[in-house]
């Protein structure tokens, strides 16, 4: 099947200008499928269908540019290097940590690393599945989030001070008076959609704005509006109720309900909410650094 | 919006595990896209609910994304400002970038001389009404060449540039009062509309008919040109021959039809005023030609200016792949199937529907080819083609 989808669109796909054959795209193809399909468990319809998503023009550039094509290189550069640069530049806010960014992210893309070394080009693992302007934007953001991190622990104290940055107690206030209502919260917040939870997690928790969450979800914002509203309000409800049902009082159950600036709050992981996700397919293992 | 929540909760919610493996950018990237199947959407959704990392991943990109879109060309420029010492991250070596920006330069280049030529032009008509107004019947039967060949009463190099563009385009831009050219209709202007691929000549009804998003400006429509034929698959074709807007059978009554393309004709007819030059008219008409493309979202798009892309057909329920242009005729085609087809530069849409023995094909169009009006070619993920060699009355696999 991959030969076949291979064969009828390898004219489209422009491989033949970077010297690749129809064998050469659907060895590709078969790849990026294997990639997907882990578990060898998906019909063939449904490998049909993921093959027609594909964006096989961007898929095949990127991976002639991994393998050094200069006429791939001339071809991505023309087309992605103002996307690369504007984008770290949005993401980073600031010209010196956009250069550093942006320049990370090219010795990667072009399959240095930092010593000068050649390494595999960080193209390679580019697999097709969005855009691959989305897909910069997107490495672009976890390079950051990575430098970000790795900067934060460079950081001295003294230099932190000097850049205003707040310092968190040691120890995050996060307990409640009575384990039952955080057993009930967290009983009820389980009980909960994906998709809630994300809403309350992004709002609540990262301060998006709705009109960030809107946009990321492709809704206008009173509509998120509006799901938090009733996700929280019957939240609510449930909580006071389990509480109660728990053998608290009802004034025990107001007072453990009482609200909180959530912008004191610090984030701690816990395992004992641990959701399995790690046997998903399209999950790859996590390295010392994301991506 | 309340910023606030109950303690437990807000406790439960930071308190909630992450996994050991994270979705990849290529996911991430289609998650921002919104193109992810519905149980990968999900999974996603779930992980992004306990990984603060990996929301911070999206709305990064999400946000760039957004700017991006919104701030266009501007925001490059600026940061192409500011990138002094970046020699990589040239701003207009973005090819849309690139083409916006020398489209500027020429245009301020442009507008300098149009000003000064059509101000010589102007004085030229005047000269040239107060004659006409004299000897209207002689001109009546006159060939307008010979009006726009007259003497100017201006400037030798007004007189230069007016005689240049009348016996090298003459025939096209007649430069004459109104009253006049209806008295004594050019053979240019007289013509009939430029024959295109009709839109009735497709098997359509009224109801096929989807309005695109936001109108373009009559104005700006009506000096748009009309791209000759020639290979142009989800680009636009070069334009050189004034448009007079096609007639659309199924939308507008015929009165309507021959009001707006007197308009045009009038518009046409002062296009030498304005530019001075015919063959500037053309080239200031065509940069209102629409661009298209297809988001990464799957969403028809076209832009009347840089950067500003308004989504077309977006009350069909279609994720697009594939868009096609040939003149003022634009198809785009996505899953289940669909295949839209406009010939008038996407004011409006008719949906085709490809069958063979009442099976009608309903896979996903990844790509549409035509290489002039007539003849195309639309491949679907299944590896089926269409062919079509009548401008899409028919179609056939291949």
């Amino acid at each position: 099947m991959i030969g076949e989808f291979s064969a009828h669109h390898y004219e489209d796909s422009g491989a033949r200008q970077f010297g690749k054959s129809p064998a050469d795209l659907a060895e590709t193809l078969a790849e990026v499928v294997s990639q997907w399909n882990r578990n060898n468990a998906a019909a063939e319809i449904a490998v049909r269908n993921f093959l027609a998503t594909l964006r096989l023009e961007e898929l095949v550039l990127a991976r002639a540019c991994a393998a050094g094509d200069n006429r791939a290189w001339e071809v991505f550069l023309n087309r992605y290097r103002a996307t690369l640069y504007e984008s770290a530049y949005k993401i980073a806010q600031e010209e010196s940590a956009a250069r550093a960014l942006a320049d990370s992210l090219y010795a990667a893309l072009y399959g240095v690393d930092a010593k000068g070394q050649q390494r595999p080009s960080k193209l390679r693992s580019y697999q097709g599945r969005g855009s691959l302007q989305g897909w910069l934007r997107t490495v672009v953001a976890q390079e950051y989030v990575n430098l970000y991190r790795a900067t934060r622990r460079e950081t001295s104290l003294d230099a932190a001070l000097d850049e205003g940055v707040q310092f968190a107690a040691g120890e995050p206030d996060v307990s409640v008076a009575d384990p039952r209502a955080e057993t009930a919260a967290a009983e009820e917040l389980a009980a909960l959609t994906a998709e809630e939870r994300f809403l309350l997690a992004a709002y609540y928790l990262d301060h998006r704005t709705l009109a960030e969450i809107a946009r990321l979800q492709g809704v206008h914002e009173s509509t998120i509006s509006r799901k938090l509203e009733r996700v929280t309000s019957e939240l609510r409800k449930r909580i006071r109720k389990r509480m109660i049902a728990a053998g608290m009082s009802p004034r025990q159950a107001e007072e453990a309900m009482q609200d909180v600036d959530v912008r004191d709050l610090r984030v701690r992981v816990d395992e004992t909410l641990r959701q399995g996700t790690e046997d998903l397919s399209f999950y790859k293992e996590k390295s010392g650094n994301q991506g | 919006m309340n910023q606030e929540i109950p303690k437990p909760l807000r406790n439960a919610l930071a308190r909630q595990a992450v996994g050991d493996a994270h979705p990849s950018p290529d996911v991430l990237t289609s998650f921002v896209e919104r193109t992810l199947a519905p149980v990968e959407s999900e999974a996603v959704t779930h992980h992004l609910a306990q990984c603060a990392e990996c929301r911070e991943i999206v709305f990064l990109a999400s946000n760039a994304a957004e700017d991006e879109v919104r701030d266009g060309r501007e925001l490059v420029a600026a940061a192409a400002g500011r990138a002094a010492g970046m020699p990589v991250y040239a701003a207009t070596s973005r090819p849309d970038a690139a083409r916006a920006e020398a489209s500027r330069h020429r245009w301020t280049i442009r507008t300098r001389w149009a000003v000064s030529v059509a101000a010589a032009a102007l004085l030229v008509s005047a000269g040239l009404v107060l004659q006409f107004r004299h000897a209207a019947s002689e001109y009546q039967t006159a060939p307008l060449t010979v009006a726009s060949n007259r003497p100017a009463p201006a400037s030798p190099e007004a007189r230069q540039n007016a005689a240049t563009a009348s016996s090298r385009e003459a025939s096209a831009k007649p430069a004459v009062p109104e009253s006049l050219a209806k008295a004594a209709p050019h053979p240019m202007t007289a013509a009939p509309a430029k024959k295109v691929p009709e839109a009735t000549t497709m098997a359509r009804n009224a109801s096929d008919a989807f309005p695109s998003a936001p109108a373009v400006q009559p104005a700006a429509r009506a000096t748009t040109s009309q791209a000759t034929a020639g290979a142009a698959v989800g680009g636009v074709s070069s334009a050189l021959v004034p448009e007079v807007r096609p007639q659309s059978s199924y939308v507008e009554s015929e009165s309507a039809q021959k009001s707006e393309t007197a308009q045009s004709l009038q518009l046409q007819q002062r296009a030498p005023v304005l530019f001075g030059k015919s063959g500037m008219g053309m080239k200031a008409a065509s940069a209102v030609r629409p661009q298209w493309r297809i988001s990464p979202n799957g969403h028809l798009e076209r832009s009347m200016a840089a950067n500003q892309w308004t989504r077309v057909l977006d009350d069909q329920p279609v994720i697009f792949h594939a868009v096609a242009v040939m003149g003022s005729d634009v198809w785009a085609g996505g899953n289940g199937g669909a295949l839209f087809h406009s010939s008038d530069r996407g004011e409006h849409w008719s949906k085709a529907s490809l069958a063979a023995n009442s099976n009608v094909e309903t896979g996903a169009i990844v790509s549409i080819r035509f290489d002039d009006p007539q003849h195309g070619v639309v491949a679907f993920d299944s590896g089926t083609r269409w062919a079509t060699t009548d401008g899409g009355v028919t179609w056939t696999t291949q």
